[in-house]
């Protein structure tokens, strides 16, 4: 899995995860992501077009990170998820949690 | 892969690190038994969470091995998964309340509920030798054969 960051403009962060997050792989999304949080950023957009598959120690991330980041004045957004991994947040129930947009380009709006 | 019993079977050590080989050896295994691509991910998942929990809450950081076996016994696809950690049965596991307001959502029993969500049975047991197995079945045809243990 690989991930990359950058602020845009507005001070949105945008994350492009690559690959597949799993019970091993969470461990470094949750780190970059505590990082991003402890730095003040808490408008985060996760772009998971790149991304193949998704479990359950992944979700967790997610959630725990939007839970921080309201808390913050800002969520965590998603954009651009396969069908497959759009399933397994639709299976959690967290597609209700979390605004999921089909393009990075939707979820960089409005804020 | 070996093959015991004419069942493709894998036997790797219980690390996070091993699950990507893993679903790669699950997905080819169910393939090749024939099973339509969207029900091979699905099982994939389920596998990946089964394991994931053996490595977390069975063997809890302890080395140990996983063997996984899949088999096809006519309209219904077996995992079969052993391990040699204190005794863990995820199916006691309660399910998180998916209506709960992002506040009080629980983040843990999520794997379980995603197996749980996939497979259409989930079975537990001790083994003699003090070890879990621990049996998904998932029905790919309108067949209602039971199965209640891994053989």
């Amino acid at each position: 899995m690989k991930i990359s960051t950058c602020v845009t403009e507005n001070g949105v962060v945008l994350l492009e995860v690559e690959g597949e997050v799993d019970a091993h792989t969470a461990r470094k999304l949750d780190k970059t992501l505590k990082d991003l949080l402890a730095q003040g950023h808490s408008r985060l957009v996760l772009d998971a077009s790149q991304m193949g598959y998704i479990s359950s120690a992944g979700l967790r991330v997610v959630l725990l990170t939007h839970r921080k980041a309201r808390q913050l004045g800002g969520e965590v957004r998603l954009s651009g998820l396969n069908a497959q991994v759009r399933r397994i947040f639709e299976i959690a129930g967290f597609d209700e949690l979390l605004r999921i947009s089909d393009t990075r380009q939707e979820s960089m709006e409005g804020w | 892969m070996k093959t015991r019993a004419s069942s493709p079977f894998l036997r790797i050590a219980a690390k996070l690190e091993n699950l990507a080989a893993i679903r790669r050896f699950v997905e080819e295994t169910a393939a090749a038994l024939g099973v339509g691509l969207a029900t091979v991910t699905d099982i994939v998942l389920a596998v990946d969470e089964a394991v994931s929990n053996i490595v977390v809450h069975g063997y809890q950081g302890q080395p140990g091995a996983i063997e996984i076996e899949v088999k096809r016994e006519r309209d219904a696809l077996l995992i079969c998964l052993r391990d040699e950690a204190p005794p863990f049965d995820p199916t006691n596991v309660p399910a998180p309340d998916l209506t709960a307001p992002l506040e009080q959502r629980a983040t843990d029993g999520m794997g379980i509920h995603l197996i749980r969500q996939i497979m259409d049975k989930v079975t537990h047991r001790k083994t003699s030798q003090g070890g879990n197995e621990l049996l998904l079945v998932k029905r790919l045809g309108e067949n209602s054969e039971d199965f209640d243990m891994c053989n």
